[in-house]
């Protein structure tokens, strides 16, 4: 008789939860049952009374007992790059002057060439071609404001539909904005994008503190322009707010402000110092605020019929990897190189040498990968990460943010990052709420008796 | 019975106690299956959610 291996246990008053996230069951069950699972995991002798065969047989047949952990696709996936979606990084320049900004945006002003652009477009329509994909996505983010970079964004769409109607592959558009556009922009974007993201911090007096002009005058009046001719025009679009210690006690009236304009997806994360607020560490939020607030807003959020996400609380992934960045990320910088993170935008940043994969070759007319870098990103996988191998959003958080893991100084080691303990609560939190049978806050993630108590 | 565990260890050997549990009366009081739909399949279904922005 053998116990599945990922199995976690959290005590619960005089009872236990068991938690299988590959079995994507959450039971719960007496003290004798853990000291039963204790029993075999120890190979001793076991009671014959049938109470214990019906248990045994109980745990069988939600395989507990007796089965084979089920991996996610991802980790038996083959290693061959072949993207299928772009993210362009038309920009380095910037209008505004967050005072948290990753990448130190508005600093440079460098501009991604449109011929390297249409040459990534091509290589992966190709790739779709190849693989049999149906749909091709192209994305704009920063760097800086990717919308800077008008007439490119537009020719990018342009050539795009072209290649579309080519290869009989239809496109996806997304991109992620400060807001900070004209109404024709808007317009335009509403009218041709499938998905925009829009990094608004809050409320006005927030939002302005967080994300002044380069002049240093308040952005939030133009952005909530922004939302509001997105709203007139019905267009599926989410605000994307980073949470400082300046915010972090402000959250719920956030959500409520969001949800009163009509916002429908909201996504939090917390301040990481890095960047333009590397030397201001005291910006990034108390991570137990974080959490207690965190878990306010969610009974609003669900109050008010609003999305809310933060990738610490993501029950409805189940990933060894935390993110593209580890996978199939194809970004192309304003340099021209290949990265595989948006954080990290220019080759003169140090992770450079970690997180870019790539080059636009001019000689070539195509990209040159290289490999080395693209095997050590794919191997950090949580199966690589002893330090989260007993962990419960293990396989959700699946070793969180690796280029925050990076800064600070070990890629397979995010345990120092205020982000673990975030993940770590809110996962423990989402999982003692769903065996409680009480609401499910995350409109994603839904859960089924299958056993009557 | 005191339990010794750490609050990353999640494990089922760290739920060591500090004597045998001496009822023998194992009950599952509930079973729930999470019901989610990964992000992957969401979008090829048409609702992707655009890059995750960091900050």
């Amino acid at each position: 008789m053998k116990i599945i291996e990922e199995l976690c246990v959290l005590p619960d008053g005089d009872n236990y939860i068991l938690y299988a996230p590959l079995r994507r069951t959450i039971l719960r069950v007496n003290q004798d049952v853990v000291a039963l699972l204790l029993k075999i995991k120890a190979g001793k002798e076991l009671p014959k009374d049938e109470l214990t065969l019906r248990a045994i047989e109980n745990l069988r047949s939600l395989k507990i007992i007796d089965s084979e952990d089920s991996f996610p696709v991802d980790v038996t996936s083959n290693n061959e790059y072949k993207p299928t979606n772009v993210t362009f990084l038309p920009t380095s320049d910037c209008n505004l002057k967050c005072i948290y900004c990753y990448a130190d945006s508005g600093t440079l002003s460098k501009y991604l060439s449109v011929h390297i652009a249409k040459a990534a477009i091509d290589f992966v329509f190709h790739n779709a071609r190849e693989r049999n994909i149906p749909k091709v996505q192209i994305g704009f983010l920063g760097g800086g404001e990717p919308f800077l970079a008008w007439r490119f964004v537009k020719d990018i769409f342009e050539y795009s539909h072209s290649k579309s109607d080519e290869f009989d592959i239809s496109t996806y558009f997304t991109g992620v904005t400060n807001g900070m556009l004209s109404r024709e922009q808007t317009l335009w974007i509403s009218k041709n994008f499938q998905y925009l993201n829009v990094s608004v911090d809050g409320t006005q007096a927030v939002h302005d503190k967080h994300r002044p002009t380069k002049s240093n005058k308040g952005s939030f009046e133009r952005v909530l322009k922004t939302l509001t001719t997105l709203n007139d025009q019905g267009f599926r679009y989410g605000v994307r707010s980073t949470i400082s210690s300046l915010s972090v006690d402000y959250m719920t009236s956030i959500v409520e402000f969001f949800a009163e304009l009509g916002v429908s997806r909201i996504h939090f994360e917390p301040l990481f110092a890095c960047g333009r607020c590397r030397t201001n560490s005291k910006l990034a939020p108390a991570p137990k605020v974080f959490i207690d607030n965190f878990i306010k807003c969610l009974s609003i959020a669900q109050s008010t019929e609003t999305d809310l996400f933060c990738s610490a609380i993501r029950l409805d992934t189940l990933s060894s990897t935390f993110c593209g960045a580890l996978n199939n990320n194809f970004y192309i910088t304003p340099e021209g190189y290949v990265t595989s993170c948006t954080e990290v935008s220019l080759v003169d940043e140090p992770l450079s040498s970690t997180f870019f994969i790539g080059k636009y070759d001019q000689s070539a007319k195509g990209f040159v990968f290289w490999d080395n870098r693209r095997n050590l990103l794919t191997s950090r996988t949580v199966l690589n990460m002893p330090k989260c191998s007993k962990c419960i959003a293990k396989w959700h958080c699946a070793g969180a943010c690796p280029v925050k893991a990076a800064y600070e100084g070990d890629l397979f080691d995010a345990t120092r990052l205020a982000n673990c303990e975030i993940a770590r609560e809110l996962t423990e939190y989402h999982i003692r709420t769903l065996a409680s049978g009480e609401a499910n806050y995350l409109p994603r993630v839904h859960s089924q008796s299958i056993v009557p108590t | 019975m005191e339990i010794m565990d750490s609050s990353t260890d999640y494990s089922l050997e760290s739920m060591a106690f500090d004597n045998e549990a001496d009822g023998e009366v194992p009950e599952i009081m509930s079973a729930q299956k999470i019901e989610i739909e990964s992000p992957e399949v969401r979008c090829m279904k048409g609702d992707c959610d655009g890059d995750y922005a960091p900050g």
